[in-house]
């Protein structure tokens, strides 16, 4: 902004006052108003680091709680259902033999596998990994 | 001018604050939607789990009555050869 343009302009709107001491008391108003925008600028600076600060951790948090959600179902998927399909296949092969284990596998809600079954069916589908994203 | 230039670098980290601030609503916003879709799955999994784990138990319970189970069991490693009783196993496993 052009200082002596403002004083001018001020000066002719503002008839029967000294335009030396009216240029003064606009320069002078001039500074408070842009110290106040510094002031208020730096506040807002402030603030604006403390906001951003706090998103900062918490975008780290939320990310590593997602990254081990991910992780977690992943290892189930590939690593232990397999294994606890393994083992009720393994169990329903043995109860075929050993009808006293029946009791327990139906507990769970296993059926014994039929005796000319191959490969009996696993007992429930796994999780699927696509309803991740809402 | 020079409290031009002030002004104008204070605006211009602000505006730059601003934008890294939107970039982190963001990015917190859409990582706590992909959570929010994984907890279910999240549940289902250590139910799962859970019932595996009782499944196992009983078995293991249920090998203290019929050690001719160990060999399936020590052949999936749920349970060690040491721990195995004594007597030899059907299949040498």
């Amino acid at each position: 902004m052009n200082e002596t343009e403002n004083a001018g302009v001020a000066a002719r709107t503002m008839p029967g006052v000294e335009e030396p001491a009216s240029r003064q008391a606009l320069l002078e108003e001039l500074r408070r108003l842009r110290s106040l925008l510094n002031t208020t600028l730096l506040a807002m600076l402030l603030l604006s680091a403390a906001v951003n600060a706090f998103l900062f951790y918490q975008d780290r948090t939320v990310q590593t709680e997602l990254n081990e959600a991910r992780r977690m179902v992943q290892e189930f998927q590939t690593v232990k259902w397999p294994l606890v399909n393994k083992l009720v296949t393994n169990l329903q092969s043995f109860a075929q033999v050993h009808s006293d284990l029946n009791p327990i596998l139906e507990r769970y809600g296993i059926k014994p596998a039929a005796p000319d079954q191959a490969s009996p069916p696993a007992p429930a589908p796994l999780p699927s990994a696509g309803r991740t994203g809402k | 001018m020079r409290n031009n230039a002030f002004t104008a670098v204070l605006v211009g980290v602000l505006v730059v604050a601003a934008f890294a601030a939107a970039l982190l609503v963001a990015r917190v916003f859409f990582a706590t939607r992909q959570l929010r879709g994984l907890q279910p799955m999240l549940v289902e999994v250590n139910n799962r789990l859970n019932s595996a784990q009782a499944l196992l138990n009983e078995t293991l319970e249920y090998s203290k009555r019929n050690p001719a189970i160990d060999s399936l069991l020590v052949s999936l490693n749920f349970k060690t050869n040491s721990a195995a009783p004594a007597s030899p196993k059907p299949d040498g496993r």
